[in-house]
């Protein structure tokens, strides 16, 4: 029976191995593009390798099994990570103390994007699904959310997917490109930014998390860790509140208003 | 869908924290100059706290995810007045932050392959506003602590 078990799918697992093992083995690639450097990060190699394997049809060993192996597997290493960040946290709670009221509030940040996005979702002309699609930046814990107020065959499911494939695909690689450039340019200090990145999954986090410690060598590695790390467990023990009592409700405010005004 | 036992899911954190760990080491030697041996007493201390967390998430009830648990007792144990912070930190300093990393994305790789399908069923209109919400998050967040940081004098 313990064949049938997540963790004895070793062929799998050793793909997984050799893929991060190569992605180690290349390193970080700087890319200076008109005075600002893009640093592509071996995260980055390591899941379009294994994306690549997944795609090449003959590998039979690596397909839509996989990816529930590999979905408990992304969650069990997720808690791991915020192991090593806690400590991280921990080490600098003198930092996270003082900016402990910043920490906190620019958690709502995940309440501002809606104000944009939606708008411009209904001037494209979509309908309910952007009320799911807008209403955070949705990781599981919103997608279980949509399900339960709207039900998984509503529209307001089906957008708020969109947002959570979008994310899976575009949200790591987003997140190492785009703070990094904030901070290179100067619109965000390295700590704001850090605080910023923590509001998408613990990849997102630390992918742009990297970035910004590329982009300000002068900083403390641990101070940016710590918030980055602090404001990631804050907005995931609080998107699912967020969207409950505020994003849902605002959007629905927000989508009748623009409806009317037509 | 049937409860697992805690000892059976005991047993699959344990086993599933051995391939993690064998990764992490196996990124943090090849990737940032880690010792394999000096790699070990950190992941030992990750899984435990691991275990930890996942094991109160079991049994208490209510909506923190597992992580916030995890999170707080790296934290706490690591803080100043914990008599162990200063051993927890200096082992969990031998492993690099993206050691830890790599293989997360490396298994978030096989859910995007599995997610390609429906990705290209999506428009470009869906794409737009999906990566419009990612960046009007962080823009609004880090404007926000901008501005906060200002006013609390960071």
């Amino acid at each position: 029976m313990w064949k049938e078990k997540n963790w004895a799918d070793y062929k799998f697992h050793i793909v997984i191995l050799l893929c991060c093992i190569l992605a180690e083995a290349i390193g970080a690639i700087k890319i200076p593009v008109s005075g600002v450097t893009i640093t592509l990060l071996p995260l980055l190699y390591s899941m379009i390798f294994v994306l690549v394997v997944y795609m090449i049809k003959p590998i039979r060993f690596v397909k839509e099994k996989q990816a529930e192996i590999g979905s408990a597997f992304l969650t069990l290493s997720v808690a791991f990570l915020m192991a090593k960040l806690g400590i991280t946290s921990g080490a600098s709670i003198n930092d996270v103390i003082s900016a402990g009221p910043v920490l906190i509030l620019q958690n709502l940040g995940n309440v501002g994007t809606l104000f944009v996005a939606l708008p411009i979702a209904l001037l494209l002309g979509m309908g309910r699904e952007s009320v799911g699609m807008t209403h955070a930046m949705s990781r599981e814990p919103n997608v279980a959310l949509i399900s339960d107020m709207f039900g998984p065959d509503s529209a307001e499911f089906k957008g708020v997917m969109t947002c959570y494939i979008v994310g899976t695909i575009f949200g790591t690689i987003f997140m190492s490109i785009v703070p990094p450039i904030f901070v290179s340019l100067g619109i965000f200090s390295p700590e704001s930014a850090a605080m910023a990145v923590g509001a998408g999954s613990a990849s997102m986090m630390t992918a742009g998390l990297a970035g910004i410690m590329e982009a300000a060598p002068e900083a403390s590695a641990d101070v940016l860790t710590a918030f980055a790390s602090i404001s990631n467990v804050i907005s995931s023990s609080i998107s699912v509140y967020l969207g409950l009592f505020i994003t849902v409700p605002l959007g629905n405010v927000i989508y009748k208003a623009m409806r009317k005004g037509r | 869908m049937e409860r697992k036992s805690l000892r059976e899911e005991f047993i699959d954190w344990c086993m599933t924290f051995v391939i993690v760990a064998i990764l992490s080491v196996a990124c943090n030697v090849v990737g940032y100059g880690g010792v394999l041996l000096e790699s070990l007493p950190g992941m030992l201390i990750f899984a435990a706290i691991s275990l930890a967390g996942l094991t109160i998430k079991h049994f208490v009830p209510g909506d923190l995810p597992a992580v916030a648990y995890i999170a707080l007792i790296g934290m706490v144990l690591a803080m100043p007045f914990s008599p162990v912070s200063g051993f927890i930190i200096y082992w969990a300093n031998k492993v690099n932050l993206m050691a830890v990393v790599t293989p997360i994305l490396a298994y978030a790789g096989v859910i995007v392959g599995r997610d390609w399908r429906e990705f290209v069923k999506i428009g470009w209109k869906g794409v737009f506003v999906s990566l419009l919400v990612i960046f009007g998050t962080f823009f609004v967040s880090g404007g926000m602590a901008e501005v906060l940081g200002n006013v609390f004098g960071m």
